[in-house]
């Protein structure tokens, strides 16, 4: 099972690590979004941005990326709704949507002043 | 060679020069050129030498002057040369005033963001790409930030990426200047989508967050604060003045 690395406490470098479900796929560098899929970005700092596919079809999966969702933002992550076709929007969001195309988690936490 | 003027210490001067042949008493030729210099008064040939306009311009106009006895099949002698400061007009010197106001007072250089085959790096902007729009992306690749404008505030922001200060406007003007990151080895871009987002959604948190910098003012410009007396009175005082 893969994890991704969050900061915890605003301005440190502590970290945690969230497991993600196995009912999450991860996208590699060239592979396309398959259909009716939806996708979480995550900005991390060891990997860059790691990218999570799901299927909007299928009720487990659902689950699944609520769960994650809800334990990202439960981290301190902040998610962001992105429309597909980079149409740009830049809507923080409360709680889970699955009708969202896309999503980033900002490290909000890791930000300190230079 | 006969001359007449200080040469040396005028910034805008013409230059008349004259070629005589006078031992046979034959026709002289006569040129008058103007030359306006400005704003420096040496420079390095291309040799490296430290030249002066004096002899520099003297040089120039002794060989013009030994081409055209060629071409007119004399043989150059002696030649004179006089020189004179020109007197700028009120109306040329308002121009000037005028020119140095609107001296654009914002942006001194722009960098194309930086070529990089990290794939990280690769990924970070494609997720840029997607938070900004198409339109916004491709001016960051040309010019190297991305400007975010809330609403709300009313200010502009223009991010760069990595450690770079994010500068902020209101009403046009530039009022701070925001250093704020991501701790740690992220993906130069990341910290500009992190900055973006949190301009336009949490402006309070980044402001919190961030160590604040006094406004510039671009050397180029004349600081509004020493401007004392407005242009159509500055016409006055020079036209009395003469």
């Amino acid at each position: 099972m893969s994890t991704v690395e969050v900061t915890t406490v605003q301005g440190s470098r502590l970290t945690d690590q969230i497991e993600v479900p196995s009912e999450l796929k991860e996208l590699t560098d060239l592979a396309q979004l398959p259909p009716n899929h939806r996708m979480f970005r995550i900005l991390t700092r060891t990997d860059g941005d790691k990218r999570f596919t799901w299927d909007s079809m299928v009720l487990d999966e659902i689950r699944a990326a609520k769960k994650f969702f809800d334990d990202m933002v439960g981290k301190g992550m902040v998610p962001f709704r992105v429309d597909a076709k980079g149409k740009k929007t830049t809507e923080a969001m409360r709680e889970f949507d699955p009708t969202a195309e896309e999503v980033i988690f900002a490290p909000i936490a890791a930000m300190v002043g230079g | 060679m006969v001359g007449t003027g200080d040469l040396g210490t005028w910034q805008n001067v013409c230059v008349n020069w004259k070629v005589s042949n006078s031992t046979n008493n034959s026709p002289s030729i006569t040129n008058s050129t103007t030359t306006v210099y400005k704003w420096q008064s040496h420079w390095e040939d291309s040799w490296g030498r430290y030249q002066n306009f004096a002899s520099q311009i003297l040089k120039q106009y002794r060989v013009t002057a030994e081409y055209e006895c060629t071409g007119a099949g004399l043989t150059f002698r002696n030649w004179e040369w006089e020189c004179r400061p020109i007197i700028r007009t009120p109306a040329e010197r308002l121009r000037d005033i005028i020119a140095s106001r609107h001296a654009p007072a914002i942006i001194g250089k722009r960098i194309a963001a930086p070529i990089n085959t990290d794939a990280r790096e690769i990924r970070a902007r494609e997720t840029l790409k997607l938070v900004v729009g198409e339109e916004q992306y491709r001016r960051f690749l040309k010019h190297g930030f991305v400007t975010a404008f809330n609403r709300k505030s009313g200010r502009t922001y223009k991010i760069g990426t990595g450690h770079q200060m994010t500068d902020v406007f209101e009403k046009g003007k530039h009022i701070t200047r925001l250093c704020v990151l991501l701790a740690g080895d992220f993906p130069p871009t990341d910290h500009l989508i992190v900055r973006y987002l949190m301009a336009l959604n949490d402006e309070e948190r980044l402001w919190a967050l961030a160590n604040k910098h006094r406004r510039l003012v671009s050397p180029q410009s004349v600081p509004r604060e020493q401007i004392s007396l407005s242009l159509a009175e500055e016409f006055k005082r020079m036209k009395a003045a003469g």
